[in-house]
């Protein structure tokens, strides 16, 4: 064997299988099939805002041709555009009608450079949530088995955050919040008098405000307000995996990463009955080889996880390694986006700030929580929002030249509040990943097929949503509401999960509590893939949590000789 | 996607302006007059040509004037937004900014018979302020993404974001909530 584990993925996920499994004193072998990122240098954090390539305008020639899918989000820019992938060079199809925009960076980290840091705890209600409504299979564990690993994640990651006692949205171990500016303390009280049971609180963000000695030791300093965050930040002062988990498990002298590498599939031994390595193709050569190790964790996102085990196939698994049950690659979940609305936010002229907070707030879900009367939808959905005053901006679309407007641009114009909800998805069957039956990329492997719709649950979820959104900003006496319109298709909430579900039965689910594939004992998916259901918070903290916890419990079962 | 059907989806997206041909008129008129410390004459830039880049310059200059701050000449805007015609735009963009730029041209011959160029200050000033008027009036998209690009080009210019209004690349700290007049100007960023 050449490692005790391998790693496919180095983002979120597998930076945290990484640095578990180093830490526990295993031989790792990270698999990233993207380009080697240097934590600092290959970052534009530090150009000024003059200095910034077309002042952040990617060419529009160049958007046509390489990022028809990318440029749909809101962080890309001339910046950052290394960290996200080209759509020319990596497709994958939808059927016609059914857009699913699958947004995405191929390179050491992942996405976890890309990522906007809230980070919120599932609650028992979640986890409850399949079982008692009937939607999705029972997930295997329950709140009171995450909570330790969220602890432990947060302790390490670093989330700013303010205890509120919430009982569907648990406190954790939080750095000191970042506060509030005048209109969004006014606005919380609005809500919160308007509303009670409603309450806005300082997003939970995964940026440092009072560093730890184990964070400063991985080189991790405070927050400067910069709000640079989307161009990768030198004071590793946002989680990020070349901040702080794969610098950790770099230190323990066990790690080994190998970059432009292509995790293919999994290579499954009969005589043994599990997983005896991953094959890969190399990005420039094209050529495969293997790598083998006693244990292989797959943390390759959740689309990208289901891909290479579809592609894993063998006498025992035709479909797939692992998918007796035919539920790989099904139930794809994000969370519904694109729900919004805003407008103007009457008085405090003479109130202003100092410094970019790197986030906004957060109203967490009010609605069907236990004990509360039934919507006339299962589940349901939080928002997230920000109140500032306009720039410069604010006279692209307005009259006004000459001195005059120079003049008036020099005062802060009034304050703009925007707030967006994020609601819940049902796991759905039909809502799949598969492998194309015949055509292949650049490197052989067959194109992702992506097929995900909303359902009646969603729409529902969408309209009440979007109609307390505009009653709280009229409420709070905001002024010219603007209301948007259809909300984004799946993708766009860049949550993807569900697509190799944990469950009790190996019969309907891929994966058990420990995710752990029911079948192959030494295999193990740990991103979004293992989510048994979507609750409606940011799911990142929740990946990082199941996947510490796995890979501790796979350290147990090795060093227990189960494995 | 299929060079077809991007076009037409560019065409859907940016061929909102009305269609104004090229004016014919001699560009040579323009050519080797100082007016207001600003020569007349600019070379050709990456992308247009020197007679644009005369146009261009003057009509930032009235956009964004110098006060008691450096305005938008000085803060090279006019260079600025050539050189995303150069490494930005795609063909017809480049095409809607000439004609912006021509049709303000167009409309100081109707109104004065003369080149926008060779106008007095106030009624250039004029000229710019009503078609600015009445193009966000119409919401052009043309004439809003030029609009864009000079103000993206002065207040995100070192000159307008540190002399202008104030820019802190590391604020180093967050007072989020205070009286303005603490803080002063508006940030640029
Ligand atoms: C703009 C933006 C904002 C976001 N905001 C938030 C937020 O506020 N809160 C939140 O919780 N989440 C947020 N997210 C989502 C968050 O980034 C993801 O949930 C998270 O990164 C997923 O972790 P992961 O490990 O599954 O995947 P990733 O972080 O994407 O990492 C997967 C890695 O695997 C590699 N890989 C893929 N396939 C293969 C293969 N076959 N072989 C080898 N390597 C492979 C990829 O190159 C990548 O490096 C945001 C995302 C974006 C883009
Ligand atoms: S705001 Fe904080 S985390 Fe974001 S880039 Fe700046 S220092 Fe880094």
């Amino acid at each position: 064997m050449d490692f005790d584990a391998i790693v496919v993925g180095s983002g979120m996920s597998g930076g945290w299988a990484a640095k578990e499994l180093c830490e526990r004193g295993l031989k790792v072998l990270v698999i990233e099939r993207g380009q080697h990122v240097e934590h600092g240098a290959d970052y534009n954090d530090m150009q000024e805002v003059w200095e910034v390539e077309n002042r952040g305008r990617i060419p529009e020639e160049e958007l046509d041709e390489h990022y028809q899918v990318q440029r749909g989000c809101y962080a890309l820019n001339t910046a950052n555009k290394h960290l996200f992938v080209k759509d020319s060079d990596h497709p994958y199809e939808t059927p016609e009608g059914k857009p699913f925009a699958w947004l995405r960076g191929y390179h050491l980290g992942g996405r976890s450079l890309l990522w906007a840091r809230h980070s919120y705890r599932w609650s028992e209600m979640d986890f409850e949530a399949n079982k008692k409504d009937g939607y999705g299979v029972d997930w295997p564990i329950r709140y009171g088995d995450l909570a330790p690993w969220y602890d432990h994640v947060e302790r390490f990651a670093g989330i700013t955050g303010e205890k509120m006692g919430l009982a569907h949205l648990p406190d954790g171990e939080f750095q000191p919040a970042m506060p509030l500016n005048c209109a969004e303390s006014d606005f919380k009280s609005h809500i919160e008098e308007n509303y009670p049971g409603r309450t806005l609180i300082m997003g939970r963000i995964a940026h440092l405000t009072q560093p730890t000695q184990e964070q400063q030791s991985l080189g991790r300093g405070s927050c400067q307000y910069r709000d640079l965050c989307y161009r990768g930040c030198s004071f590793g002062a946002y989680f990020s995996a070349l901040s702080a988990t794969l610098p950790a498990a770099e230190r323990t002298g066990n790690l080994t990463v190998v970059t432009d590498a292509i995790g293919h599939s999994v290579v499954y031994d009969p005589s043994t009955g599990k997983a005896s390595g991953v094959r890969v193709v190399d990005y420039h050569t094209k050529e495969g080889r293997t790598y083998t190790a006693r244990m292989v964790f797959l943390c390759a996102s959740a689309i990208g996880s289901a891909l290479v085990m579809l592609n894993s196939t063998s006498e025992r698994f035709p479909n797939g390694i692992a998918n007796r049950s035919g539920a790989l690659g099904r139930h794809l979940m994000d969370h519904i986006s694109g729900i919004r609305a805003g407008g103007i936010y009457p008085g405090h002229e003479d109130q202003y700030y100092s410094g970019k907070r790197p986030g906004g707030f957060y109203i967490p879900r009010y609605r069907n929580l236990p004990g509360q009367e039934e919507e006339n939808f299962v589940r349901g959905f939080g928002i997230q929002g920000g109140i500032g005053r306009m720039n410069w901006s604010r006279a692209g679309g307005r009259p006004g030249i000459g001195a005059e407007l120079k003049e008036s641009l020099r005062t802060p114009g009034a304050w703009r509040v925007g707030l967006s909800g994020f609601g819940e998805m049902l796991p759905d069957p039909n809502n799949r990943v598969s492998l194309h039956p015949n055509k292949v990329d650049k490197w052989g492997i067959p194109l992702p097929v992506i097929d995900c719709a909303y359902g009646e649950n969603e729409m529902k979820i969408v309209e009440r949503c979007k109609a307390d959104i505009v009653a709280m900003l009229e409420s709070a006496g905001v002024q010219n509401i603007e209301v948007g319109g259809d909300p984004a298709p799946p993708g766009y909430g860049i949550h993807e999960m569900g697509t190799a579900r944990m469950g009790r039965d190996p019969s309907t689910s891929v994966l058990n509590g420990w995710n752990q594939a029911h079948d192959v004992p030494n295999l193990f998916v740990t991103d979004g893939a293992c989510m048994t259901s979507s609750a409606c918070q940011n799911p990142s903290l929740t990946y990082m949590a199941v996947t510490a916890r796995a890979a501790n419990h796979a350290a147990d079962l090795l060093q227990e000789g189960v494995l | 996607m299929t060079v077809n059907r991007r076009t037409l989806l560019r065409q859907a997206v940016y061929m909102v302006g009305g269609a104004a041909g090229l004016n014919a008129l001699a560009a040579c008129s323009e050519q080797g007059v100082e007016e207001g410390g600003i020569p007349r004459l600019s070379g050709p830039g990456r992308y247009f040509t020197g007679v644009r880049m005369t146009r261009l310059k003057l009509i930032v200059d009235t956009i964004i004037p110098d006060t008691d701050t450096p305005g938008a000449v000085a803060a090279g805007v006019h260079t600025f937004i050539d050189q995303m015609m150069a490494d930005w735009a795609a063909p017809d963009t480049r095409e809607q900014f000439d004609k912006v730029i021509d049709e303000l041209d167009e409309r100081a011959v109707a109104a004065h018979g003369d080149r926008l160029t060779r106008l007095p200050q106030e009624q250039r000033f004029d000229i710019i302020r009503d078609y600015d008027l009445e193009k966000l009036g119409e919401n052009s998209w043309p004439y809003r993404q030029f609009k864009n690009l000079v103000l993206v080009g002065y207040y995100h210019s070192q000159i307008g974001a540190t002399q202008e209004l104030q820019y802190e690349l590391i604020p180093g700290e967050l007072r989020a909530c205070l009286p303005l007049s603490e803080v002063g100007r508006a940030w640029a960023d």
